[in-house]
């Protein structure tokens, strides 16, 4: 089934708003999923073990589409292939602010730069 | 003479119908405020059973009870939802925030204990144990906080 055009508006736009550090993602018990609240919606992003996904929900915890790609492989399709990219790119930026990795980073490089 | 006696009259007349609507205004405001303390009070009760149900969820999961804490994180997310979204008058948007953030955080506590084949890990329990913390946390704080304000309404009354 072809996946609807605006589901993947949403991930896109999602992802350049997340690249401008305007969303808040935060961490969960589960260390591959990572989740943000952005209106009256939530949005989960998974890492599963050959596959993403992105999840969005109303407050109500009711989902509204969930946007699904395995690893791409020479079997899988062009579509799939590029939301995968998508939903791993979205993925390493949510996991990046979620974490606070950057400033991480540079706390311990100030530290090498110290010793 | 009678033109006076009549004006005097009048006059006594609206007074006494200002009078009457401000006694009667006074009773409603007086009733709707009684109402409103014992909605406050009921969602007060509420989040007491909210606050005894995160309870039990912890326990489960400090006792590896991984299956009835799993259950009892369902039951936390709907209880939760339906507190937020009935007693909404009575919480600012901060408050949503943080129950909405707990019922998110509780959600994917669930799903990842039912989907989960294995009992957690050393290391994924004391995850589990940091986010459940932090998750009973909010719900005593807004319960706390709801039961303070119930109180202090009632003694207003």
């Amino acid at each position: 089934m072809a996946i609807e055009r605006e589901y993947l508006d949403v991930a896109e736009k999602l992802r350049e708003r997340t690249e401008e550090g305007k969303v808040n993602w935060r961490d969960t018990f589960d260390q591959n999923t990572f989740v943000t609240t952005l209106e009256r919606y939530s949005f989960e992003i998974r890492k599963l073990r050959n596959a993403y996904s992105l999840i969005m929900k109303d407050l109500g915890e009711i989902e509204l589409f969930e946007l699904d790609a395995v690893q791409p492989d020479p079997e899988t399709s062009p579509e799939n292939d590029r939301v995968h990219i998508l939903l791993e790119n979205l993925y390493s930026w949510a996991r990046r602010i979620a974490l606070n990795v950057d400033d991480k980073v540079s706390d311990i490089k100030n530290f090498l730069d110290k010793l | 003479m009678l033109d006076t006696i009549g004006s005097i009259a009048s006059i006594i007349g609206l007074l006494l119908t200002v009078w009457a609507v401000v006694e009667a205004s006074g009773a409603r405001k007086a009733a709707q405020q009684a109402r409103e303390a014992v909605r406050l009070g009921s969602a007060a009760d509420e989040f007491r059973q909210l606050d005894r149900l995160a309870s039990e969820f912890l326990g489960y999961v400090e006792n590896s009870q991984t299956e009835a804490a799993a259950l009892r994180a369902r039951d936390l997310v709907t209880g939760i939802l339906a507190a937020k979204e009935r007693w909404r008058r009575f919480l600012t948007n901060e408050r949503v925030a943080k129950l909405e953030e707990a019922s998110i955080q509780v959600g994917v506590i669930s799903r990842s204990l039912l989907a989960r084949k294995n009992r957690p890990t050393g290391a994924e329990q004391m995850r589990l144990l940091k986010f459940s913390h932090e998750i009973i946390r909010i719900i005593a704080e807004e319960t706390g906080t709801m039961i303070s304000e119930s109180e202090t309404r009632n003694d207003g009354n």
